[in-house]
């Protein structure tokens, strides 16, 4: 569906002759029927790399083809086949639901009775059939997402592309985004989702941790936490702050990180606990509980963003390999 | 491609459905900016404020004030007496005259009568009368001054004719046949084109003219700047249609509502003031829609280079202060300077300005008008090759 080969962006600024690399050597293969996500924080190029393949933002260097369609020179036919759902509402304000939707569906020529079982459908799927005479404005937050989506859907895209569609939803509406996202998943299409938040990056069937301009790591959420080395304990104490200093200087701990009230220790073994627990009552801090965890994504996610700046910016597996 | 184009303006007339005040305002308001200077300025410049201070007070002082007071330009308000006695000086006196100290507004002229007067003139010196005309306001100035300076060149004239008379023994000429006498020559005035010389006839033309021209850049920029502001220009961007299609989806509402305030404005010329296009309406409509394409695309060039409406509409007021100067409208281009003369060609509508006078008013053609059609196609190709290539441009960035 998609192969993206040693993709770049560089965006110059005329005035300050300042340049940023937004993205830098991206390579990467999803197969049709995929929901991936492109996970990172603000700034690790998950805007730019969709633009791209999209086919409304040029790349600097590299090359990609989506539905065997060159971005640079196919654009066009990309375009035909794209439904794609840009951060900020990318729909009329001023027009009611269903203006908004016929504008669209003029565009890509779904006409007749099509159109309208199309826009039933549509509505159906994502609840907003008692709004269509209510302009875009007056909708909330999700309401948009949930329009806008339902306008990247009416022409039936063989590719979706949707850039953090959930940022600044309530998590209410987040879970029922996603519900309509794996539905999707489940008919077949094929998804690429960006999204800065870790639960939804565990919805995604594979997972792509982008970090300054660069792909770290790109597989299904659950090897990417098995690329976390050793185990992960879960620490309860009085002081964490105390805690986390001690710990970090120990030898047997990888990493730590603090989550709200739990510290979580990534140990090279489970069987490290008991000299853990030694260390911190040495330190003067009192252990509620120390107990094995699952790893999670997030955990996978800040270990690797810390590996990758000590490492130079080498891709994960090229250090490990 | 004209299905996607018709797409666009079908949708960017919805905009202007849903904003009913702004759809009024553009399809109105040029009509009523019409009405409201064709009927303020198709009056005559009369019954200006004028002042008077009479040191003589005799019964010629008082006959020349009468003269002056029988034009219908001028109309006494008052004595400004009052006004010197209040002050020491005759500067303070009139500084407080002349900045609203005077029964509330200023007079527009002041005419002081020295002392002796009478007597002076029956001497056959030749007394002055002091006229102090208030400038602030240059037309009403000139309208008084030449109005004051009429009467007071007859009576003078009137005067010494009867002294002369009295001096020869001869039987005294009634007024009447003193001015009679000094129009020997008879100027035998014919005026061409606008034949009243009715100032709306002036004005009222030129104003159509603006309404091509704001409604065309103010519609065309606001359209275009609008889908930047929401950051919809990015959802056009990755739907099937290219750059020129979506401008020219742009232009289509744009030139229709132009086009059909220009029509209001030109059937309200005719029915209110009675000012028809003497030349071919064909021509003028013809040329209407040529000139509509270079407005607009300096419209679109604004929207490129601004981020929302509001800096949008900033840059046309400035512009549309630059535009209107070099239209010739206030100021005639022919009495600027010779650089500002030179530079006035590069104003798209300086040379519809002529163009619409030349078929409105003189009933010329082609014959006349190709230099004006050679500017504004010449304008219109580079002005809208730019915003081609600025629309390109800001694609580039973003592609």
């Amino acid at each position: 569906m998609i192969h993206i080969n040693q993709l770049e962006r560089i965006f110059r600024s005329r005035l300050r002759r300042r340049s940023v690399t937004a993205v830098q050597d991206l390579t990467l293969s999803i197969e049709p029927g995929e929901l991936f996500g492109l996970v990172g924080p603000d700034g690790a190029g998950k805007t730019t790399t969709l633009r791209m393949l999209a086919g409304i933002l040029k790349p600097t260097s590299g090359e990609a083809t989506v539905n065997g369609h060159d971005i640079v020179k196919e654009a066009e036919a990309i375009k035909q086949e794209l439904g794609y759902m840009a951060q900020q509402f990318g729909l009329y304000p001023d027009l009611t639901v269903d203006e908004n939707l016929n504008f669209i569906c003029d565009v890509f020529d779904v006409v007749g009775d099509a159109r309208e079982q199309r826009i039933q459908e549509l509505l159906d799927f994502t609840n907003l059939h008692d709004f269509r005479q209510r302009r875009a404005r007056q909708l909330s937050g999700g309401m948009q997402k949930k329009l806008a989506l339902t306008a990247a859907l009416v022409h039936r895209p063989k590719l979706l592309l949707l850039d953090e569609p959930t940022t600044g939803v309530d998590p209410v509406a987040r879970r029922e985004f996603w519900d309509i996202l794996t539905e999707l998943h489940a008919s077949g299409s094929t998804v690429i989702v960006s999204t800065p938040y870790m639960d939804e990056a565990e919805r995604c069937n594979r997972v792509g941790l982008m970090y300054n301009g660069r792909l770290m790591v790109c597989d299904t959420p659950g090897a990417v936490k098995r690329m976390l080395p050793g185990a992960v304990l879960a620490l309860r104490a009085d002081n964490l702050a105390a805690a986390e200093r001690v710990l970090k200087d120990m030898q047997q701990v990888i990493d730590v990180q603090p989550y709200g009230d739990v510290l979580s220790v990534i140990v090279t073994d489970h069987g490290d606990s008991a000299a853990i627990e030694a260390r911190l009552s040495e330190a003067g801090v009192q252990v509620e509980s120390l107990r094995p965890a699952p790893p999670r994504l997030e955990e996978a996610f800040i270990y690797f963003v810390r590996q990758y700046a000590a490492n130079n910016h080498r891709p994960i597996e090229e250090v490990r390999a | 491609m004209l299905s996607r184009i018709l797409n666009i303006a079908r949708k960017d007339l919805l905009h202007l459905w849903h904003n009913r005040l702004l759809l009024v305002m553009v399809i109105f308001g040029a009509a009523c900016e019409l009405l409201l200077v064709g009927l303020a300025t198709g009056a005559e410049v009369d019954d200006l404020k004028m002042a008077v201070l009479d040191h003589d007070d005799s019964l010629t002082s008082q006959q020349l004030i009468d003269a002056l007071d029988a034009t219908s330009t001028l109309n006494l308000d008052d004595d400004a007496v009052d006004v010197f006695d209040e002050h020491n000086s005759r500067d303070a006196a009139l500084d407080d005259m002349f900045t609203g100290g005077f029964f509330g507004s200023d007079p527009v002229l002041l005419v002081e009568i020295p002392d002796g007067f009478e007597d002076s003139l029956k001497a056959g010196k030749q007394p002055t009368i002091k006229l102090t005309v208030n400038g602030a306001s240059s037309v009403s100035a000139r309208e008084a001054r030449r109005a004051a300076e009429d009467v007071i060149y007859t009576f003078g004239a009137v005067q010494t004719s009867e002294r002369l008379a009295a001096e020869l023994g001869l039987p005294a000429p009634t007024a009447a046949q003193v001015k009679q006498e000094l129009d020997a020559v008879q100027p035998d005035i014919t005026v061409r084109f606008n034949e009243e010389l009715d100032r709306a006839a002036y004005t009222t033309p030129s104003e159509a003219a603006f309404v091509l021209y704001i409604i065309a850049l103010m519609v065309a920029a606001f359209m275009l700047a609008r889908e930047r502001e929401y950051g919809t220009f990015e959802q056009l961007l990755v739907m099937p249609m290219r750059p020129i299609e979506i401008i020219l989806g742009k232009a289509v509402p744009a030139m229709l509502i132009g086009y059909a305030n220009f029509i209001l404005v030109l059937i309200l010329m005719n029915v209110v003031f009675d000012i028809a296009v003497r030349g071919s309406l064909l021509l003028l409509l013809i040329l209407a829609m040529g000139y509509l394409f270079v407005e607009l695309g300096r419209g679109f060039l604004v929207a490129m280079v601004s981020r929302t409406q509001n800096q949008a509409l900033l840059i046309i007021m400035l512009m549309a202060f630059i535009d209107i100067t070099f239209s010739g409208y206030a100021v005639p281009v022919e009495s600027m300077p010779d650089i500002m003369q030179v530079l006035s060609n590069f104003f798209p509508i300086r040379h519809w300005m002529i163009i619409l006078r030349g078929i409105l008013q003189k009933d010329v053609g082609l014959g006349v008008l190709w230099p004006q059609l050679a500017w504004l196609t010449a304008l219109g190709l580079v002005i809208n090759a730019a915003t081609l290539w600025f629309f390109r441009r800001t694609l580039g960035e973003q592609r």
